[in-house]
């Protein structure tokens, strides 16, 4: 077995890069790579067994090292976002087979709930030595879980074979500089933040983590911080767009890129106010099936007066075809239909199993992910038109309607239940109408679903409309909401 | 100086109705409000909110005195300190 390029290029970069910061924060010393190197190897010293680990920690340098421990030295990564409820937390460590869980101090009382051996990430632990193991191709890296249709998380296994296809291919289509300094906006739990540590580390780059101010003053966060790189979902954009016309600031931003929803050129507009002229923006897009991003587009002029940017084409060795009547078909010549995913970075099922089949296979027998995105082929890009299911985003979120209408069921009174998105943007939120007692009480959602799926309004129906397959009519539901 | 928390209250429903462009706003601005309450007080007003206040009182903020300007209360304590 030989490693993959991108777990040798991070130990490459532990070795040569000494006192280079890996980590940065205003206030903090940060973390050189040779501290790095050491102190991952001190967190490894205390693995016990083989079995995944469960990371409780977000957008910290606690994060970060608890991730390298894992990554360098054999052991699957679980990563588990603090902000959801704890019952959530507990059914991805069942469902993964976690057998341990490090976490930030911060996140102790939470925890202290999870029924599984616990060990709080200690920065301040003396680096040690120690040989790391060499991941193959074909060895697990991490287990991420999204929303599932049916009321439970669904994990996705991720190779490091597939994590070092997307990482090493995406630094050369975008033209990743050595040395940057770049942001690290998204959760531990949405794979996105997975670019940013490990594009940023292999790179020979600084990561530097946005706190809660940095999420509402990313223009603030840039400049203070000497950012050259962005990525983040769009909305962000819009933040950093509006504060640096508010309160200009002196950004070093030379590249932006987005990911997570569709792209609206004039939010790709608003960031280039950060930008010197030739800065480059980019548009990615990506299933977490599919390892972080799979097809992307570096914008040009026209595209900034798009309602929506194209997400572009594959690169490295991933394909895509569209399904359209059945058929698996070429994604060109003006196609329209639900985009295919193949290639090295599409994962090999989910774990536990779920029911439906999520993968077709055309004629040579190559496999193909269904991703569920609707879209049109035409001049060797992809637009994306919309979803062929009941999936939706919430701010950049992945969201299945289903899960929360199968967890509302479970209430007491309630019999029937449909979940849609009323508003757009920042004011994107969940509403349920249900059959049953107008008195049913849901205040106990929040002890299953994350915040941002829990419904801000419920509404009580006498019946709730249905299309003539008997299926619950959401159009009809969105009119009379 | 005292600081009225009245004017306050004045100073953001008025940048709260310009950044999201109605007459009205879902709920009334109170001396108990908070990001949320009302909901056009979001992820993207609050910049709005934070400049509003600085240049009105010509104070000069730094980053971290923005975790004062989430609630009404707390940006209220604050600017009776700072001003």
């Amino acid at each position: 077995m030989s490693a993959t390029a991108l777990w040798s290029a991070i130990e490459r970069r532990l070795a040569s890069e000494g006192d280079r910061l890996a980590f940065d924060a205003e206030k903090t010393d940060g973390i050189s790579y040779a501290r790095l190197r050491g102190l991952t190897a001190a967190v490894a010293e205390g693995f016990e067994g083989t079995g995944p680990v469960a990371i409780l920690a977000n957008r910290s340098f606690e994060a970060y090292v608890a991730l390298l421990a894992c990554f360098r030295f054999g052991r699957v990564f679980v990563p588990l976002n603090p902000s959801f409820p704890a019952g959530r937390l507990k059914k991805i460590i069942e469902a993964s087979g976690a057998t341990e869980c490090l976490y930030e101090e911060r996140h102790a009382a939470l925890a202290a709930d999870l029924d599984v051996r616990k060990r709080r990430i200690d920065l301040a632990l003396p680096s040690v030595e120690r040989e790391p193991i060499e991941a193959g191709a074909d060895a697990r890296a991490y287990h991420l879980f999204t929303s599932g249709s049916t009321g439970e998380p669904k994990g996705v296994p991720i190779t490091h074979g597939s994590l070092s296809h997307y990482v090493t291919q995406i630094a050369e289509l975008v033209g990743i500089p050595e040395h940057s300094r770049s942001t690290q906006f998204f959760d531990l739990s949405f794979d996105p933040s997975l670019h940013d540590i490990f594009v940023g580390l292999s790179t020979g780059g600084t990561v530097i983590p946005a706190n809660d101010m940095a999420m509402m003053m990313p223009h603030r966060y840039v400049a203070a911080n000497r950012i050259d790189i962005w990525f983040s979902v769009p909305l962000l954009g819009v933040l950093a767009a509006r504060g640096q016309r508010s309160m200009p600031t002196d950004t070093k931003l030379r590249m932006a890129m987005f990911a997570g929803e569709g792209l609206p050129g004039e939010y790709a507009a608003g960031i280039r106010e950060l930008m010197p002229e030739d800065g480059e923006v980019w548009n990615l897009y990506g299933p977490t099936e599919g390892t972080i991003i799979v097809t992307g587009r570096k914008l040009t002029e026209d595209d900034f007066d798009k309602p929506v940017v194209s997400i572009g084409q594959s690169f490295g060795e991933n394909r895509v075809a569209v399904l359209a009547d059945g058929a698996i078909l070429p994604a060109e010549g003006g196609i329209e239909g639900e985009l295919l995913l193949g290639g090295p970075q599409i994962f090999g099922g989910y774990e536990p199993p779920v029911a439906s089949d999520c993968f077709v296979h055309d004629a040579e027998g190559e496999r193909f992910y269904r991703s569920g995105d609707l879209v049109r082929c035409e001049n060797g890009t992809i637009e994306y038109l919309g979803r062929i299911d009941s999936q939706v985003k919430i701010r950049g979120l992945r969201v299945e309607l289903g899960e929360i209408e199968a967890v509302c069921v479970k209430q007491d009174g309630v019999d029937a239940a449909a979940a849609i998105v009323l508003g757009e943007g920042a004011n994107a939120h969940i509403v349920v109408a249900y059959q049953g007692d107008p008195d049913a009480d849901f205040s106990a959602l929040g002890d299953s679903l994350p915040a941002y799926m829990v419904p801000k309004i419920t509404r009580h129906f006498d019946a709730l409309p249905v299309n003539s397959s008997g299926k619950v009519d959401r159009k009809a539901l969105k009119q009379l909401l | 100086m005292a600081f009225e928390v009245e004017e306050l209250i004045a100073l953001v429903d008025r940048a709260l109705r310009e950044t999201s462009g109605v007459d009205q706003l879902s709920a009334p601005v109170t001396a108990q409000s908070k990001m949320g309450e009302p909901e056009e007080w979001d992820s993207l007003s609050f910049i709005s909110v934070f400049t509003a206040v600085a240049e009105r009182y010509e104070a000069d903020l730094a980053d971290d005195d923005a975790y004062h300007f989430t609630s009404i209360p707390a940006m209220h304590a604050f600017l009776n300190e700072i001003l």
